[in-house]
């Protein structure tokens, strides 16, 4: 672990059980991300990217393996701790964007500062809005979200992410639920965060949005690999299904 | 369009088979509150809207006499005034005179038994409109003096005692003691004017009788052709104002009170009982179909995506509204059954229940049977109550467009914002209902409370009747008194025996007027009261009343020595404070007659509540009361009492036995524990508690269900915003404060609005809560306390499952 690191993972694993079944859906993750870093994770469906970030956000706990955050062991912290750290430490916008439809816009950003202590209702204001200024949102305070377009929205929860001044900002497909136009829009506006000194880690399957990024992460079966590896694994891949499409009744009748 | 509404009720049904929980709660919910609402209605008929079971009711008058300062507006009027009344009014024909007393029929193959009876003119049989069945009615010849006695039997009493014998007729009995022919018998079912039996001619002798000592008659009659009340009551006024200017201050009263004959039997009191019934069981089939609605907008919403495809493959809206309807009305009428059978079990409970009391209603008002409009009205209120429980869903389905409902998927029919409407509303009703209830169970609580300062446990009492045809004289009574005495302390086992007029905490004692010798009585009508009692020497120690100075009565009391009286210290203390009361002398009744008997206190003992139904109506539970010994005023009605080491019905057969051997001819009634009476007196009052307490107590089941249902329900709903909250950081704290904020505010609201709503109730009661106040802090205190405690024991389950939501799981519910 470097001086520099923010995160510091130590063969994480993650272990899902249903029924009889287990599913490795995290095998020995080793990862460093740098404070200030921008970093995309890409892989394809059910390779562990969601369930590795919901593990960087405190979400979910590995079932092996460290998490050192900020200097800090938090694998195995209680929930009120971590929420605490979700709360002052991590900042999440997700690709549904996951607004609260009851609340205004003003009342969505401001909602992780009330649920920290010792910050007066003048300073929550002045925060908020700042947020809001940030994003380009500040014209649409007493809007609900379901008056605003989603890439409004989008803008809105990015808000809300940094609005506590997290260490992180995890973002979960930011701009799968968008159009080109907005997704592009909020692209720019995490470019803009990071070149301003946040911290961002992105899971995206679109290699155009992974561009973004100082640094990309692989991931395939639960593992981080790298590009070139990841390019053969999915070579062969695709192999093993054209061979199992050009034998359909041979399948058929061995089923 | 039928052909589609049936479709919808087989697909409600089968709806309602595949959420078999869902069904029962709603349909108990439902029956509970329709139950409630015909039991009432039932009572409600019986007791306002049914009529006497006469000919033409309506035009049958009852005439009684008041004043305006008079405490009592029912006075009744001297057998001298009817006579004047009844040869000079017009409006009336005719009109008819009685008043009830005891029958005891002897001198046939039958034990002696004693009946409840009237005396009774023969004009009321013609004014009944109501002929004999067997033989004739009374008739006018049988009141005069000197006439053979008569005795007319009622169907019942001809049944049991003559086996419906018609050889009964012409035979000579004995009535109270006197040889009487029997000269009909009434029809089966008839009853006047209460639940009598057996009747005796009116003894017209008003000109052998002192003005001042004849007997007082209840009158009626039955209204003339053309003519109407507000002419009848003109008349009368102006008779009675003829009879005060001849006898001015004898005549009872300064005006007359004509009315209905049916207003006779309900009182104030009645009438507040039963509007505040009506408006509680109103409150809680509400209450009830709030519920229901609550879950059937939580239906709607769980349904959504089915709705959504229906919509998409063609379902119109009217059609989407009908299946909704049609549930919460299927549910409706399966809730009928249960309902009307709960308020036939209910109402047939509560009159059998009321007749136990002494002062019951008249037998007539005690009849509870579901009549067709019964179960036509338990459909009707059905239907309306499904249509107003699915009303709701349906609008908010209307409402929506079909792009919307299947776009939403749930959201256009999610009951949020409804359905906390429907919790204010229905914790606003219980709150009513519950201080409604508390009050009235606080009015009881305080009754049974109340020290009768005698010994009421484990005392058998009876009751006997001596009349003139056997004991002619006060010589030949006291001789009675005297072997009642002589057998009943003979009984083995037995701790003690007294003779009484009245019982403690009973219903006989008489309310006279006292005044002491020396005190001015400047108006004899409002002299003060006490309760007077003459009882033997065996009294005060049998009922464990404290003999506070002097002595109780004993052989030094006999007929011709000097008239004396124990009196209670409240009596003391009223005409002698801090004075010794002891040689003291008073007059006791006729107060301003200077010839009549002083009395002199020779005891003062501890104060007794002689009347429980006082107690019960707030009548006067601190009136003071006076004792003379029977020795002296020998009574022809005494009640028995039997001090017993167990339980008293035991000495049952022993006490009957005791009175045979004192006179095999003198039937002996009312056997029954001194307790009984007194439960028997607040039958009323304690039943109306059990009432208010039922729908206190389901109304706030039903709320807190409510609430339950709707914050769960929310919870569900809201999963992925807790979800987000978790991620953002919220603690258990936060979540715990969002969804029992949620419950609070909802309570908070309803309570507000509940309590503005009870102050409405506690003001409607405040005439029938003798002695607590209709603004009670601790009862509204209490309901406070009790109802935000089972509430939020309803939102703690709601609020432990938000607790246990996992951010990740909550995220993926999208």
């Amino acid at each position: 672990m470097s001086q520099e690191s923010l995160i510091h993972l130590d063969g994480i694993q993650k272990v899902f059980y249903t029924d009889e079944v287990e599913t490795h859906a995290l095998s020995g993750v080793h990862v460093d991300i740098a404070r200030g870093e921008y970093v995309s994770i890409s892989g394809p469906s059910g390779c562990g990217k969601s369930t590795l970030l919901a593990i960087l956000g405190l979400l979910d706990s590995p079932t092996g393996g460290t998490y050192t955050l900020n200097g800090r062991p938090v694998q195995s912290i209680d929930a009120n701790e971590r929420a605490r750290i979700r709360n002052r430490e991590i900042g999440f916008i997700f690709q549904a964007f996951n607004l609260i439809g009851d609340l205004s816009v003003f009342e969505n950003v401001e909602l992780p500062l009330t649920y920290r202590d010792g910050l007066g209702k003048a300073e929550r204001r002045e925060m908020t809005q700042a947020a809001l200024e940030r994003v380009g949102m500040a014209h649409r305070l007493k809007h609900h979200p379901a008056q605003l377009s989603g890439g409004q929205q989008q803008r809105v929860a990015v808000a809300r992410a940094l609005v506590g001044k997290p260490s992180v900002l995890l973002a979960d497909e930011p701009t799968g639920n968008l159009d080109s136009k907005n997704g592009e829009a909020v692209m720019g506006l995490l470019d803009e965060l990071h070149k301003a000194g946040s911290t961002i880690v992105m899971v995206t399957h679109d290699p155009r949005y992974a561009d973004f990024a100082q640094r990309k992460i692989f991931m395939f079966d639960g593992r981080v690999v790298d590009e070139e590896t990841l390019h053969r694994l999915r070579r062969e891949e695709d192999a093993r299904m054209r061979e199992l499409a050009r034998r359909p009744a041979a399948a058929s009748a061995g089923a | 369009m039928l052909a589609a509404f049936v479709h919808d009720l087989r697909s409600a049904a089968r709806g309602m088979l595949r959420a078999p929980g869902f069904a029962l709660t709603a349909v108990l919910m439902l029956a509970a509150g329709l139950g409630a609402c015909l039991y009432v209605y039932g009572v409600i008929q019986s007791f306002l809207v049914r009529d006497l079971p006469f000919a033409d009711p309506a035009r049958l008058l009852h005439v009684e006499l008041t004043s305006a300062s008079a405490a009592d507006n029912g006075v009744e009027v001297r057998l001298r005034d009817f006579a004047t009344l009844e040869r000079e009014q017009t409006m009336l024909a005719p009109i008819a005179a009685f008043y009830q007393g005891t029958v005891n029929l002897s001198g046939d193959a039958a034990r002696a038994e004693r009946f409840d009876g009237a005396y009774i003119g023969a004009a009321a049989f013609e004014a009944l409109r109501t002929p004999a069945a067997l033989g004739r009615a009374l008739a006018p010849a049988d009141e005069a003096p000197g006439a053979p006695p008569v005795v007319l039997l009622g169907w019942d009493l001809w049944q049991q005692r003559y086996g419906g014998d018609p050889s009964v007729l012409g035979r000579t009995i004995r009535a109270n003691g006197r040889a009487a022919t029997v000269v009909g018998v009434m029809p089966q079912g008839f009853r006047f004017p209460l639940a009598e039996q057996v009747w005796l001619p009116l003894a017209r002798d008003t000109e052998t009788i002192a003005r001042m000592q004849g007997t007082t008659v209840e009158v009626f009659g039955r209204l003339r052709e053309g003519a109407d009340l507000a002419a009848a009551q003109a008349e009368m006024d102006a008779l009675v104002a003829r009879l005060n200017e001849a006898h001015p201050g004898d005549v009872g009263g300064d005006r007359a009170v004509v009315k209905r004959y049916r207003e006779e039997f309900l009182g104030t009191s009645t009438r507040q009982i039963l509007a505040t019934m009506a408006a509680a069981v109103l409150l809680v089939l509400l209450i009830a179909c709030a519920n229901v609605a609550n879950l059937l907008l939580v239906r709607a919403a769980r349904r959504a995506r089915d709705t959504a495809v229906r919509s998409a493959i063609g379902a119109s809206r009217g059609r989407l509204v009908a299946g909704l309807v049609a549930e919460s009305v299927l549910l409706a009428l399966l809730a009928v059954p249960i309902a009307v059978a709960g308020a036939h079990w209910a109402g047939t409970a509560t009159m059998a229940s009321m007749r136990t009391n002494p002062d019951a209603p008249p037998l007539w008002m005690t009849e509870w049977s579901l009549a067709p409009g019964f179960i036509a009205l338990a459909f009707a209120l059905a239907l309306a109550t499904g249509m107003l429980a699915g009303v709701l869903p349906a609008w908010r389905l209307w409402r929506s467009s079909a792009a919307q409902v299947i776009r939403e998927a749930g959201n256009a029919l999610s009951p949020r914002g409804a359905g906390r409407a429907l919790v204010v509303a229905e914790v606003a009703m219980s709150l009513a209902l519950l201080v409604a209830a508390g009050l009235v169970v606080r009015a009881v609580l305080d009754v049974g409370a109340i020290d009768p300062g005698a010994r009421t446990e484990r005392m058998l009492t009876a009751r006997i009747g001596a009349f003139e045809g056997a004991y002619p004289d006060d010589a030949a009574v006291r001789g009675l008194h005297a072997r009642l005495q002589e057998e009943l302390r003979a009984i083995p086992g037995a701790e003690g025996a007294a003779l009484t007029t009245a019982l403690p905490m009973g219903t006989s004692a008489a309310v006279t007027a006292v005044v002491a010798e020396g005190e001015a009585v400047p108006d004899p009508q409002h002299a003060p009261l006490a309760f007077q009692v003459d009882v033997d020497g065996g009294y005060f120690d049998l009922f464990a009343v404290p003999v506070l100075a002097g002595r109780g009565f004993d052989a030094r009391d006999g007929a011709d020595t000097l008239p004396v009286v124990v009196v209670s210290r409240a009596l003391a203390e009223r005409h002698w404070p801090g004075q010794d009361p002891l040689g003291r002398r008073i007059r006791i009744g006729r107060v301003d007659d200077a010839s009549a008997p002083l009395y002199t206190v020779v005891g003062v003992v501890g104060d007794v509540v002689q009347n429980a139904s006082a107690v019960v109506h707030g009548w006067g539970v601190a009136w003071p009361n006076v004792y003379r010994p029977l020795t002296q005023s020998p009574a022809r009605f005494v009640s028995i009492a039997l001090a017993t080491p167990a339980a008293p019905e035991a000495f049952a057969e022993a006490l009957r036995a005791a009175v045979q051997r004192a006179d095999a001819d003198t039937p002996v009634y009312w056997v029954r524990s001194l307790r009984s009476w007194i439960d028997a007196a607040a039958t009323d009052h304690r039943l109306v508690g059990t009432i208010f307490g039922l729908f206190g107590a389901f109304s706030v089941l039903l709320a807190a269900t409510g609430l339950y249902a709707v914050l769960a329900y929310s919870v569900a709903q809201r999963t992925r915003e807790i979800g987000v909250r978790r991620a953002l950081g919220a603690a258990d704290r936060g979540i715990l404060r969002l969804v029992m904020g949620q419950g609070l505010r909802q309570i908070l609201l309803g309570l507000g609005i509940g309590l503005v709503l009870a102050v409405g109730f506690g003001a409607a009661l405040g005439g029938i809560l003798h002695g607590v106040s209709g603004a009670d802090p601790l009862v509204y205190g209490g309901a406070l306390v009790l109802f935000t405690t089972v509430a939020l024991v309803a939102c703690l389950a709601p609020a432990r499952r938000a607790l246990r939501v996992e951010p990740m799981q909550a995220l993926r519910y999208d």
